[in-house]
């Protein structure tokens, strides 16, 4: 990690590096993160209904219901948990492949700080595109509950969007943007190390990988505990 | 020119090299010869720095690599360039890409300059016009040609080529062994070149050290070896009938 952190021996390919990979870790995720929010925020939704199928209950707090879990642990943990079985596998096999097949050390050849070079604009190119990414899902997951209350009937639109406005506390939105960040850094490092560390073969490239998703969920899930009683406790 | 002293390397309880001490020279084609498991890829890697040695001193032209800062070892890994048993081309550039690669890292020339600079290195493996291939288009000689002319394409002091003739056919090892011997006596590169391959041995050996056990077990030149009265030497050359009766 050390190797990772130091200075990059040129500048000009690192920054270039960086917005490549938030292509690669991002942007390449848009699809898979947009299918599953619009349609967990409609389940959100109709499920909500389903429990509170009572005429005491005002139709607003499904709006409601559905923003919360959204915001505070579908879109920021859900997705980071499927973000860390695409893009941890990617990471780990893609840096695994390399050192199988010695070209890592070809850059160490070179004089490069390979650790660096491979490493450290992934990091920096989640951290800045993983927010973006859970920001979309917010969005598309609320949508998704209201195409549910349009189409499905499950709850008046118009409570919907009222409940979707009430009590609403910012300090949320940082919460959900703070473990994003903290699991986009878990998700990169975790499955980076188990690539870089390999010794062996092909067979040794999918146990990384495999070795990559699962360390990453079980860290996702633990900072996930952390986090919350740290910042909404 | 490369020099070794009391090179001693372990793994765990084992002894990989036992007191290697050797002399790599400038303009010559340097073979490391020995069977497989006898340490000759552990010493090219404790030699380009990719090993922690336990102990002895690695000289590159009186600069002793093992205990210098990482600064001043970046500095001479600039002047190394190393062909690896597979090419370790970088599988996502193309055949361009990746001799600009260094380039990209090391200097500061324009892209016209560098483009230059990968033609010119494409011309001397004899593989112009093929900028636009990528990795997974190239046969097994074309990639180990590429990976010369990557490992050319900083003008370096010093090549290390491990096995660069490994799962070739006969021709095209042979082509392959001539190119990096013609480049070592173009450039005056001091050229280190692991292998267990007697044509290589035959045809290139400027100067050939033996590995035996992890020790340095012979040295001498393509036109000693074959004179050699050393038994593990000849157990090594010697290995079928055929070879036996050229012997005899």
């Amino acid at each position: 990690m050390a190797r990772v952190m130091k200075k990059p021996d040129n500048w000009k390919i690192f920054r270039k590096n960086i917005i490549l990979e938030m292509d690669y870790l991002g942007i390449s995720s848009l699809g898979i993160i947009a299918y599953i929010s619009i349609f967990m925020g409609a389940i959100l939704a109709i499920q909500t209904a389903a429990q509170t199928d009572n005429p005491l209950y005002p139709g607003y707090l499904i709006g409601f219901a559905v923003r919360e879990s959204i915001l505070l642990e579908f879109s920021p943990t859900i997705i980071s948990l499927i973000l860390a079985g695409k893009v941890g596998s990617r990471v780990a096999s893609e840096i695994g492949t390399m050192r199988v097949t010695e070209q890592i050390d070809a850059l160490e050849i070179m004089g490069i700080n390979s650790a660096n070079f491979l490493i450290a604009p992934k990091i920096i190119a989640s951290v800045i595109i993983n927010p973006l990414l859970i920001t979309v899902s917010i969005f598309l997951g609320i949508i998704g509950g209201w195409l549910a209350a349009l189409f499905a009937g499950v709850v008046n639109p118009q409570e919907y969007l009222q409940g979707l406005q009430m009590w609403f506390v910012p300090f949320e939105v940082v919460y959900a943007i703070v473990k994003t960040i903290v699991f986009a850094i878990i998700i990169i490092s975790v499955s980076a190390y188990h690539g870089y560390r390999i010794k062996g073969g092909a067979i040794d490239v999918g146990n990384a990988s495999t070795k990559a998703v699962v360390y990453s969920s079980i860290l996702i899930i633990l900072f996930n505990l952390i986090l919350t009683q740290l910042l909404l406790v | 020119m490369i020099r070794t002293e009391k090179l001693i390397k372990s793994f765990g309880d084992k002894e990989v090299l036992k007191s290697i001490s050797l002399q790599f020279e400038p303009g010559k084609a340097n073979l490391i010869i020995g069977q497989s498991g006898s340490g000759k890829t552990v010493l090219m890697k404790c030699l380009v720095g990719l090993h922690q040695i336990d102990s002895g001193n690695i000289f590159f032209d009186d600069r002793n690599f093992p205990i210098l800062k990482e600064k001043e070892r970046k500095l001479i890994r600039k002047e190394i360039g190393m062909l690896f048993q597979g090419g370790a081309l970088f599988d996502s550039l193309n055949v361009e890409q990746n001799i600009m690669f260094p380039l990209n890292m090391n200097s500061n020339d324009s892209y016209k300059q560098k483009l230059e600079r990968v033609n010119f290195c494409l011309s001397k493996v004899d593989l112009t016009g093929s900028n636009k291939l990528m990795p997974g288009e190239l046969s097994g000689g074309m990639v180990k040609r590429v990976a010369i002319a990557r490992a050319i394409s900083l003008n370096p002091k010093y090549l290390f080529c491990d096995e660069p003739n490994s799962g070739l056919d006969p021709r095209t090892a042979s082509l392959i062994d001539n190119l990096i011997s013609d480049l070592t006596k173009e450039f005056n590169m001091t050229t280190v070149i692991n292998t267990h391959d007697l044509n290589s041995v035959l045809e290139i050996g400027d100067k050939i050290s033996y590995i035996h056990n992890g020790k340095l077990w012979w040295e001498g030149t393509n036109k000693e070896i074959l004179h050699s009265t050393n038994n593990e030497l000849n157990d090594f050359i010697y290995t079928n009938e055929l070879t036996r009766r050229l012997k005899k």
